[in-house]
């Protein structure tokens, strides 16, 4: 059964959007359940398909799994410019709490997309109850990450204005300015910045129980970006670390590509991790 | 205030689909007309579209009385079905054709008996502007507008884009370009070489050159107004012969969408005169690109749909208080 519903999180008094994939098989997989950590804005445009099959396939070999929406995003309550590290972070704790709940599941597995694999990792290096952690290209550097985003508004400038009226560095002084700055369409503010610009995956520490599947996923061979995956959760001798070469789903250059709606390698090896 | 709720139906190919209906919290006052309006989904894009402007569209329409659904058809989202197009210009170019007329006027009886609605409009971006026009001479119930933005007269197609020969005021607009980029240095910019090489390598050298070549030979030429483009969607003005007289049909398109360029050059210019008497209305978002990026112009864009929207009478009516808590209920934003 695959259900669309909204819940509540009740430590910030606003609605989410999800959808719960109950296993159309009985078998000992339904006692695991797979929370979807999505990406933000048009990463998480770009990937949604991709993230429901998967979740279909979960589906179909016995699991338990939750796609939703964080507040400001998808179909869920509130504006993007209202959303913190605080609410994100909330909110997954919420999706644990109502998958724990309404389903028969035991054991929780956090899956984590770019900045959603950050989130995950922060609650599951918190949050005791949350099984093992599948993050696909996880972004590492948020900062950086934030700053890398700022191109989409330089194209924007140069359509309208027909110049680079301010360079990214101009424009990160806005935002801590408390002038806000559209990036593709979503508008980063001073506190949204300010929550999660200097959060580096490298320095989070998980608990050394928490079992970890690490997935670059690339279409060339990167070895410098490869090499950072070894970087993270080092101390953690449960990480398995693994480079699967294919497409970026999350990003869309333009319609002379392939329409990514599955990621066969990466379906196979998160599947079998999960066991 | 509104309320919003998950919906799922079935379609004619018995596939569940599912979305997002808003419903206004008006009492039942019988001088409250119930208005309905669907959004369709943009080309492979999912039913919050990009920028989530369907979100903020649909609840701003629920404030103002409307009904409205964001749903998504066979294959999108959560929906069942799937998508067999290798490449995303082709699943353009089947959306364009009509791939999802059938959903949308599925999505139309199960919006209207579900609730009790007395008219539709139909509003979409891109491929979804498309799609609502096609669907509309095949719609069962009372549908009385449509409300098209950055709508695309033409089919993507890189390959088809290369053997085009250009219109002199698009090859005017491409110089113009050229011309913008050489004043802000971007000949110093190495992105820009490295996209450049990365072209060479795609396309050829000698096909980029003849392109250039041809761009400027075509800006420098008269316009010839009665040269169609080969991308031109015929269907477009098919489809414009058989929609009723009574459906209002309107255009939105940003400043800067190069889909607005396409349509004045190739449909106002070349054809328009022959539609005078079916009449269209046209309206442009200064400052917009073909997505309605900034906030401003996105409430400027709701602005213009609410003009355009039959009035549902709610003033007359009381607006009853805040959503209850619980259920499917989402207390409005």
């Amino acid at each position: 059964m695959t259900k669309p519903l909204f819940f509540k999180n009740k430590e910030n008094n606003y609605y989410l959007f999800g959808f719960l994939f109950q296993p159309r098989v009985k078998n000992a997989n339904n006692r695991k359940g797979v929370i979807f950590c999505d990406s933000i804005g048009s990463e998480k445009y770009f990937s949604h398909r991709v993230l429901v099959n998967f979740a279909r396939l979960l589906q179909a070999n016995g699991y338990v799994a939750f796609l939703f929406d964080y507040y400001g995003n998808g179909d869920s309550e509130g504006d993007f410019e209202s959303t913190r590290l605080e609410s994100y972070l909330s909110d997954t704790k919420e999706a644990i709490e109502f998958l724990t709940q309404e389903t028969k599941v035991e054991e929780v597995y956090l899956l984590g997309l770019r900045l959603g694999a950050v989130f995950a990792s922060l609650v599951a290096a918190k949050e005791i109850g949350v099984e093992g952690l599948v993050l696909w290209s996880p972004v590492i550097d948020v900062g950086e990450y934030l700053y890398d985003s700022l191109r989409s508004n330089l194209t924007i400038q140069g359509i309208v204005h027909k110049r680079i009226k301010f360079n990214r560095a101009q424009l990160i002084e806005q935002i801590k300015n408390n002038t806000p700055v559209v990036v593709e369409g979503y508008v980063m503010v001073k506190d949204f910045y300010q929550s999660l610009f200097d959060i580096n995956l490298k320095t989070i520490r998980l608990r050394p129980e928490s079992r970890v599947l690490l997935v670059e996923i690339s279409n060339k061979v990167d070895s410098e970006k490869n090499g950072a995956l070894d970087l993270i959760f080092k101390d953690n001798n449960q990480c398995l670390r693994v480079v699967i070469q294919d497409d970026p789903f999350w990003i869309l250059k333009g319609t002379n590509q392939r329409y990514i709606t599955s990621s066969r390698l990466l379906f196979e090896k998160t599947l079998s991790w999960l066991g | 205030m509104f309320r919003e709720e998950p919906v799922s139906f079935k379609n004619r190919a018995d596939q569940e689909l599912f979305g997002v209906a808003h419903l206004p919290l008006v009492s039942n006052d019988e001088r409250v007309r119930k208005i309905g309006v669907i959004f369709l989904n943009p080309g492979p894009g999912y039913r919050i579209a990009h920028r989530r402007l369907y979100v903020r569209l649909a609840r701003r329409l629920a404030r103002e009385g409307y009904y409205a659904l964001r749903f998504d058809p066979a294959g999108i989202g959560e929906s069942e079905g799937s998508v067999d197009e290798a490449m995303l210009f082709n699943l353009f170019t089947s959306i364009n054709k009509g791939r999802f007329i059938n959903d949308v006027n599925d999505a139309a009886d199960f919006f209207i008996t579900r609730y009790g609605l007395e008219e539709i409009i139909l509003i979409g971006l891109c491929g979804g502007a498309m799609t609502a026009l096609l669907a509309a001479p095949y719609c069962r119930q009372k549908l009385t507008s449509l409300i098209l933005l950055s709508f695309p007269v033409l089919f993507n197609s890189l390959e088809a884009e290369e053997k085009t020969a250009l219109a002199p005021a698009y090859a005017r607009d491409i110089v113009r370009g050229y011309l913008t980029n050489l004043m802000n240095f971007k000949v110093l910019s190495l992105s820009a070489w490295k996209s450049l090489v990365r072209n060479i390598k795609d396309r050829g050298l000698h096909r980029l050159l003849a392109r250039l070549l041809e761009v400027l030979r075509q800006a420098v030429s008269k316009d010839s107004p009665s040269f169609l483009h080969p991308n031109f969607n015929k269907l477009f003005l098919d489809v414009l012969e058989r929609v009723k007289k009574d459906i209002e049909i309107n255009f939105i398109f940003g400043e800067y969408d190069r889909w607005k360029l396409y349509f004045e050059v190739e449909f106002e210019q070349k054809i328009a005169k022959k539609w005078a008497e079916k009449g269209y209305r046209k309206f442009i978002i200064k400052n917009e690109n073909h997505l309605f990026t900034f906030q401003e112009s996105q409430d400027e864009l709701i602005g213009v749909i609410l003009g355009l929207l039959p009035p549902t009478g709610k003033e007359v009516a009381q607006v009853l208080g805040a959503a209850k808590e619980g259920g499917q209920r989402v207390p409005a934003c």
